[in-house]
């Protein structure tokens, strides 16, 4: 299993080292949108690695904790390669995830349990997805091959984490069933024979009053 | 005059006894765990196998339309996931019943299909399930799947149990092949508009 999952980034790396090497690769059009995406995949790896090893240590199931393990690793590979791309065509990384993603890995941070997965699962999903998307904008409309390149070997990568998270998030049972607003159909019936305990008490009282007027007046029935 | 009196005496201690009665009969406080009196048959549990993953056992194909015949049911069958919150998607529409595709599809060897369903909505009044709680023990299911069978289940147990602990056995995978309804019961709780109870009713292949 993990040899088999190494293989695709390893396969990825050398084939992106390999176009790296090529001659060719030197004088490339690095536009706008290839330094931004250089910049947002490096940023994604940076994130991913983060949270993978917060899952890692806090992922309740063991589907979320060895997906953890896959994404730093996947990640890491991935990452050196972005790194090496960039250096070549003379694009400058930041050094950290964006804030929007630092505040992500702080907020799952701060989660526990079975709501951690969930949460996890959930946005590790929304980011590949993300990923995927940018990837393939990149193979559309960047203009250096290299990066291009990259985008093309990382994407089924990212595919391949795609399917395992959505698979991990549909192996999560479901803890609560909410099936009704309408207050139709409450409760089943109790039981309780109320409307024998109402007839026996208006005849109770009946008898009881008759009994009474019996005992006490006698004396005209006589007359 | 002797006899009036003894029969007077007699009358009012009767009443009096009656009264009593029907007193307590009406005083009496209404049972707390009412739902459980809807509690029948023996529920298909795991055997003890390995757990086997759904996809790897699914030989099954998605339903897609669930019948049963003694409540007049017939509804359209649409996949549904699971909420960030844990909770079960049901379809918008109190007509409609919900799959849940993290489990065993009909036909699958094994596990659990879970096939949940309002009882009824604020919107549209009476759900799919809104006669569930009158099944009975025996009773069939029929579902038919995007594959064009029709899988046929026999009614084996009926089970309400308070929404807050609603069993994780109920989603079993590791299960043998049977089929489960969720719907709610219970009280209704009108500031929250939710219920107290879900109704669950277990089904095995035919």
């Amino acid at each position: 299993m993990s040899i088999l999952r190494v293989v695709p980034v390893a396969g990825a790396v050398v084939a992106f080292s390999a176009a790296g090497m090529a001659p060719a690769a030197a004088q490339q059009d690095v536009s706008a949108r290839d330094k931004k995406w250089l910049v947002q995949a490096h940023q994604g790896n940076l994130t991913e690695v983060t949270v993978g090893t917060i899952a890692q240590r806090k992922g309740k199931s063991k589907a979320v904790r060895s997906l953890g393990a896959m994404l730093v690793s996947d990640h890491s590979k991935l990452d050196r390669a972005v790194q090496d791309t960039a250096r070549r065509l003379g694009v400058s990384l930041p050094a950290e995830p964006s804030t929007a993603q630092k505040a992500l890995a702080a907020r799952l941070n701060a989660m526990h349990g079975k709501a951690f997965d969930r949460a996890w699962l959930n946005a590790l999903i929304k980011d590949h997805r993300d990923d995927l998307a940018a990837a393939r904008e990149e193979v559309r409309l960047g203009t250096a091959a290299e990066a291009q390149h990259l985008a093309t070997v990382s994407s089924p990568v990212f595919r391949k984490h795609l399917n395992m998270l959505l698979r991990a998030r549909e192996a999560d049972p479901p803890g609560h069933v909410a099936a009704g607003s309408g207050g139709l159909a409450t409760a089943a019936p109790d039981g309780r024979p109320l409307a024998l305990g109402y007839g026996l008490l208006s005849a109770g009282l009946l008898v009881t009053a008759g009994g009474a007027l019996l005992w006490r007046r006698p004396v005209p029935w006589r007359g | 005059m002797e006899g009036l009196t003894i029969a007077g005496v007699v009358s009012a201690v009767l009443g009096a006894a009656l009264t009593v009665c029907g007193a307590a009969l009406v005083m009496r406080p209404a049972p707390r765990v009412t739902p459980q009196a809807l509690d029948a048959g023996t529920v298909p549990t795991a055997v003890g196998g390995p757990a086997t993953h759904p996809a790897a056992a699914d030989t099954g194909s998605p339903p897609v339309r669930l019948e049963i015949p003694d409540l007049r049911v017939r509804a359209r069958v649409l996949p549904v996931g699971v909420r960030p919150d844990g909770t079960l998607e049901v379809p918008p529409s109190a007509r409609d019943l919900g799959w849940w595709r993290g489990g065993a599809a009909p036909g699958s060897a094994t596990g659990t299909v879970v096939i949940a369903g309002h009882v009824d909505t604020a919107r549209e009044g009476p759900g799919a399930l809104f006669g569930l709680r009158g099944v009975r023990m025996g009773g069939r299911i029929n579902v038919r799947s995007a594959d064009g069978r029709t899988r046929d289940y026999r009614i084996v147990a009926r089970r309400a149990y308070p929404k807050q602990r609603l069993p994780h056995s109920v989603f079993a995978q590791d299960s043998p092949a049977r089929l489960v309804l969720i719907t709610c019961t219970g009280s209704f709780d009108r500031r929250t508009s939710s219920y107290s109870h879900n109704l669950v009713v277990y089904a095995q292949p035919d």
